[in-house]
C-alpha cells in the first residue's frame, strides 16, 4: 500500500465549493438551454450525456478523498468539464462548426443507449483477439527472452537481430499475414502477437543480460540448477519490469488490433468505427472512439492494480 | 572435514584482448576448523582468491583441494556470505534461508524446511522477523539473514567476503561477537575464510591471518591469543598490540608503495 492511497478527510464544503463542481453545474444548465443546432439536427435525449457528466463528478469526489491526489483530481476534472462544456457550447448552442462532422455530445452519448448490445458483442470479439494475441506474445516473448538472455553467446547473436526486427511495426506486414492465414481471426491474432513480440523478446534478453551479478552469484553459490535459476531467480527478479512494459505493449496491441479490424473484420470495435466512418455517421464514430479509449484505460488500470498486488518489494 | 589446500594457484582476468594477472602462484593450507582472515590493501586480489574458493571463478593455473579432492565450481560443502544486497528481495527472511537449504536437500518436506528456517533465524536473533522482506530490514539485519542462510545448509566451509564491510561500527561489533559464538558452539568447527580491511576485526576473529600483497599471499601470521577473546581486555594484551603494530606497518608499507613512496598519514 503506498502512502498516496490513504484516505484523507475532505469536508462537505471542500467537496461542494470548487471549480469542477461549478463547471459541472454550468454544463448541465447549458444542456437545457435552447439549442440552435436543433433546427437542423434531431437532438437525442440528453440523459446519457448528463449521466456521463455526473459519473465524472462522482469519480472526482471519490478521488478527492485520496491523499496526495487532491490537486491532480481537481485539475483533471476541470480539464474534462471544460472540454464537455466547450463541446456542448460550440456545437449545439453556437452552431459554429459543420454539424455533419462535429456531432453534439447528447447524440454521441445517446448512441450507447441505442447500440449497447451491438457494441458489447463487438467488444467481446475485440477483447478475445486482443487478449489472445497479447498474452501469447507476452508469455512466449518473456520465456524465450529469458532462455536466450541466459546463454551469453546466443544472447549476443540474437539480440541485434531481434532489435532490428522490432523496429518494423507489425502493421507493415499485417496485410501479408491476412493474406497467408486461413481465417481473419487467426491473422488478427498473429498480427497482434507480432505487434509486441519482438520488443518484449528483445527487452527480456537485454534485462537478463544486465541482471545484477550479485544476485546471480548468490544463486550460484547456493547451488541452484538451471531451471531454478530461470524460474525462481531471474523470473521474479525481472517481473516488475515485465509488468511495467506490459502497459506499453498493451497500447501497441490495441493499436494493432484496431488497425487489423479496420482492414478486414466483420465485427469488433475497430470495425464499428470504420463502418460508421464509411457511412459518414460521425456521431457513432465518435461514440466508438470514446468507447475504445475507455476500454484501454480500464485495461491499463487493471495492469496497475496487478502490479501493486504482485510487486510488494520493488526497489 | 573442511581442509583447504591451495596449490600453485594463478588467475588471469581476460577482457577482450587485455589480460590481467590477479593471482600469481599462490600456495597455502587452511586447516580443518580453522578461522582464517585475509587482509590486504584494496585491489590486491582478496575477492578474486575467495571467488576461486567459492567456485565462481575458474583458476587459470593450479588448483584448490578440499579434503584432498579438487573442486569444480560451487558445492554444498561451501557456503558464502557476500558484502551486501545478496538476499533475494522478493522473498521473506525465512524464504531466503529455506531457499538455500531446498537446493541441496530436496528430500525435506515443507514443514522440515520451515523448522530449519526458524531455527537458524533464531540463532542470528531474528525470530521476530521471519516474514519480513529484505527491504523492510536494516543492513545489519540483512547480513544476519545472509549468515543464517549460509549456516542453514550446514557447510563445512564458510567463505565471507567483507561481510560486515558496509555495516556501521557499532552493529559490526555485535555481528562479530555473534559470528564468533556461532562458530565456537559447533562441536565440529567449520573452516572459515573471512576477508576484511579491519585489522582489529582480523585479530579478534582469526586463528591465522593471511596477509596479501598484490597477487600473492606474502605472510601468514598465526594469532595464538586464547579464546574466548574479550574485546575490552584484548587491547591491554601485549601480543595483541605487537600483532596490531606489525600489521599496521605491513599495511602502511603496502599503501606507501602504491602511492609512490610519499609520506602518508594512517
Ligand atoms: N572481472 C575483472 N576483470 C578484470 N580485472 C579484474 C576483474 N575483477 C577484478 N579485477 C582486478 O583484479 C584485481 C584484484 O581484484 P579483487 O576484487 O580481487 O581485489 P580485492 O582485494 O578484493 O579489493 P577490495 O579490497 O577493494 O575488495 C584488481 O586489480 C582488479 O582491478
Ligand atoms: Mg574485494
Amino acid at each position: 500500500m503506498s502512502a498516496a492511497n490513504k484516505d484523507v478527510k475532505v469536508g462537505l464544503r471542500g467537496r461542494l465549493i470548487n471549480l469542477p463542481v461549478a463547471l459541472y453545474i454550468a454544463s448541465v444548465v447549458l444542456v437545457f438551454l435552447p439549442s440552435r443546432m436543433a433546427e437542423r439536427v434531431t437532438m437525442s435525449n440528453p440523459i446519457a450525456f448528463i449521466f456521463v457528466l455526473t459519473f465524472t463528478l462522482v469519480f472526482f469526489w471519490i478521488k478527492l478523498g485520496k491523499k496526495g491526489g487532491t490537486q491532480q483530481a481537481k485539475d483533471i476534472a476541470t480539464v474534462i468539464f471544460v472540454f464537455f462544456l466547450l463541446w456542448e457550447a460550440i456545437t449545439t448552442k453556437l452552431d459554429w462548426l459543420p454539424y455533419i462532422f462535429v456531432p453534439a455530445p447528447e447524440n454521441v452519448f445517446y448512441s450507447y443507449i441505442q447500440l449497447w448490445d451491438y457494441m458489447l458483442s463487438g467488444l467481446a470479439r475485440s477483447l478475445y483477439l486482443l487478449l489472445t494475441g497479447f498474452i501469447a506474445s507476452l508469455v512466449i516473448g518473456v520465456s524465450l527472452g529469458i532462455a536466450v538472455g541466459w546463454l551469453p553467446r546466443l544472447r549476443q547473436a540474437v539480440f541485434p537481430i531481434a532489435k532490428a526486427i522490432s523496429t518494423v511495426p507489425a502493421i507493415v506486414y499485417g496485410p501479408y499475414i491476412v493474406v497467408i492465414m486461413p481465417t481473419f481471426t487467426a491473422a488478427s491474432i498473429l498480427v497482434i502477437f507480432f505487434g509486441t513480440f519482438w520488443s518484449t523478446f528483445m527487452n527480456m534478453i537485454n534485462r537478463v543480460g544486465t541482471i545484477d551479478a550479485r544476485i546471480i552469484n548468490t544463486a550460484k553459490v547456493l547451488n541452484v540448477n538451471t531451471r531454478t535459476m530461470l524460474f525462481h531467480i531471474i523470473m521474479p527478479y525481472t517481473l516488475p519490469r515485465i509488468i511495467n512494459d506490459m502497459s506499453v505493449a498493451l497500447s501497441i496491441s490495441m493499436m494493432t488490433l484496431t488497425f487489423a479490424e479496420m482492414i478486414g473484420a466483420d465485427r469488433g470495435i475497430g470495425y464499428f468505427v470504420r463502418r460508421s466512418l464509411d457511412y459518414a455517421n460521425y456521431t457513432q464514430a465518435f461514440a466508438g472512439i470514446f468507447f475504445i479509449a475507455v476500454v484501454i484505460t480500464v485495461l491499463q488500470v487493471f495492469i496497475t492494480v496487478l502490479k501493486k498486488k504482485l510487486i510488494k518489494w520493488d526497489y | 572435514m573442511g581442509r583447504i589446500e591451495i596449490q600453485d594457484l594463478s588467475l588471469v582476468y581476460r577482457s577482450g584482448r587485455e589480460k590481467f594477472l590477479a593471482l600469481d602462484n599462490i600456495n597455502t593450507k587452511i586447516d580443518d576448523g580453522e578461522f582464517v582472515c585475509i587482509v590486504g590493501s584494496s585491489g590486491c586480489g582478496k575477492s578474486t582468491l575467495l571467488g576461486v574458493l567459492e567456485g565462481l571463478l575458474t583458476p587459470t593455473g593450479g588448483r584448490v583441494l578440499i579434503d584432498g579432492k579438487p573442486i569444480h565450481g560451487t558445492g554444498p560443502e561451501r557456503a558464502v556470505v557476500f558484502q551486501q544486497y545478496t538476499l533475494f528481495p522478493w522473498m521473506s527472511a525465512i524464504q531466503n534461508v529455506v531457499f538455500g537449504v531446498k537446493q541441496v536437500r530436496r528430500e525435506l518436506s515443507a514443514k522440515q524446511l520451515e523448522e530449519i528456517g526458524v531455527e537458524f533465524l533464531q540463532k542470528v536473533g531474528l525470530k521476530d522477523f521471519l516474514h519480513k522482506r529484505p527491504g523492510e530490514l536494516s543492513g545489519g539485519m540483512q547480513q544476519r539473514v545472509a549468515i543464517a542462510r549460509a549456516l542453514a545448509v550446514n557447510p563445512q566451509i564458510l567463505l565471507m567476503d567483507e561481510p560486515f564491510g558496509a555495516i556501521d561500527a557499532k552493529t559490526r561489533l555485535t555481528l562479530q561477537e555473534m559470528l564468533l559464538n556461532l562458530w565456537a558452539e559447533d562441536a565440529e568447527k567449520k573452516t572459515v575464510v573471512f576477508v576484511t580491511h579491519d585489522i582489529d576485526e582480523a585479530i579478534l576473529l582469526s586463528d591465522k591471518i593471511l596477509f596479501m600483497e598484490p597477487k600473492r599471499i606474502s605472510r601468514e601470521i598465526p594469532v595464538t591469543m586464547p579464546r574466548p577473546r574479550d574485546r575490552d581486555s584484548m587491547y591491554d594484551d601485549k601480543e595483541f598490540r605487537d600483532l596490531r603494530n606489525n600489521l599496521v606497518i605491513l599495511f602502511y608499507k603496502d599503501i606507501k608503495e602504491q602511492i609512490g613512496g610519499e609520506e602518508v598519514m594512517l
